[in-house]
């Protein structure tokens, strides 16, 4: 089944982007980066809220009874949260950037840089064949 | 205290000791440290930013680019100057502090008697504390003694009783009084 294939794949991927995050927080914590190491941590934050998702949207999925029907729902409620949860992202980053705030901006950018990287790796593998 | 605070905090960073580092020899522009600190352009620039908030990188612009660079004063600076430079904030700021008790106290007793207890907190606080010196330390008051002695002060010893258990400047255990070092 297409999600299935997708959700190993998908998983296996940010799995393995948290791996490297974690790896780089305790490296730049040796190196007294703290800063550098609480911005890898937001990274992880951000996939993991998306690994979510994709699991909330497959359970909304197989409530349709065609196995198409559910493709459609599944992807349709998916992308929906590439939408939603950045919206207060970007309100903030706008906010940031009236008021000079570079912390702020830095960080509002890396969470949407951080989910539209999972956004794309998501529809590039939805896209893939698995004939 | 804050000016030494915010420049050794900032210094408390790899990464920004790193920039600094290139920045002491010469004024480079983001992308440029970022390549020689094998960071993202947009680590480096927050850094930048950090650092010229705690005003020890300045930037001017040069042709297409931002360029950064250190706040010479800042580095000219021995860590000595830094730190009595703070104390003597600190010894302007005790200053101001005592006018103002000297200001209350003036304005509140009348030849050692209150006239009235203040509304505000700070200063109530401050008049509090100048009764207070009435009290000895390590000494074990009753009650009774404790209202005759701010009774010389003002008729309401209730309300100063009260106010003294509630700011700490005193404890109270079985009705006897001890005064708060």
């Amino acid at each position: 089944m297409k999600i299935l294939h997708v959700k190993e794949q998908l998983f296996h991927e940010i799995d393995m982007l948290i791996a490297t995050a974690k790896d780089n927080i305790n490296r730049y914590k040796v190196d007294d980066r703290k800063d550098e190491a609480i911005f890898e941590q937001i990274k992880i934050n951000v996939y993991e809220i998306f690994r979510k998702m994709f699991q909330v949207s497959e359970k909304k999925a197989l409530q349709e009874l065609a196995s198409v029907q559910q493709e459609v729902c599944f992807k349709t409620t998916y992308i929906n949260y590439f939408e939603i949860i950045p919206s207060n992202w970007f309100e903030s980053l706008e906010e940031a950037k009236a008021n000079n705030d570079y912390e702020v901006v830095h960080i509002e950018e890396m969470k949407i840089k951080t989910m539209t990287e999972i956004k794309t790796l998501f529809e590039d593998l939805w896209e893939a064949d698995y004939e | 205290m804050s000016d030494a605070v915010a420049v050794f905090k900032c210094l408390a960073d790899q990464s920004r000791i790193r920039i600094v580092t290139n920045l002491v020899k010469e004024p480079m522009y983001v992308e440029l440290l970022a390549k020689s600190l094998n960071l993202a352009p947009s680590t480096v620039s927050f850094h930048l930013k950090k650092l010229e908030a705690a005003g020890l990188v300045t930037s001017y612009k040069e042709q297409y680019y931002t360029m950064y660079k250190m706040n010479e004063d800042v580095l000219k600076q021995s860590l000595q100057s830094f730190i009595v430079a703070d104390n003597q904030a600190d010894d302007e700021e005790m200053k101001r502090k005592e006018a103002y008790r000297e200001k209350i106290i003036k304005n509140f007793f009348h030849y050692g008697k209150l006239k009235s207890i203040p509304v505000q907190r700070k200063k109530r606080l401050v008049i509090l504390e100048e009764i207070a010196k009435a009290f000895e330390f390590n000494h074990d008051y009753t009650e009774r003694e404790v209202n005759i002695i701010i009774a010389d002060f003002h008729d309401d010893f209730c309300t100063l009783r009260r106010e003294f258990i509630m700011e700490k400047l005193f404890e109270r255990e079985d009705s006897i009084y001890r005064r708060i070092k």
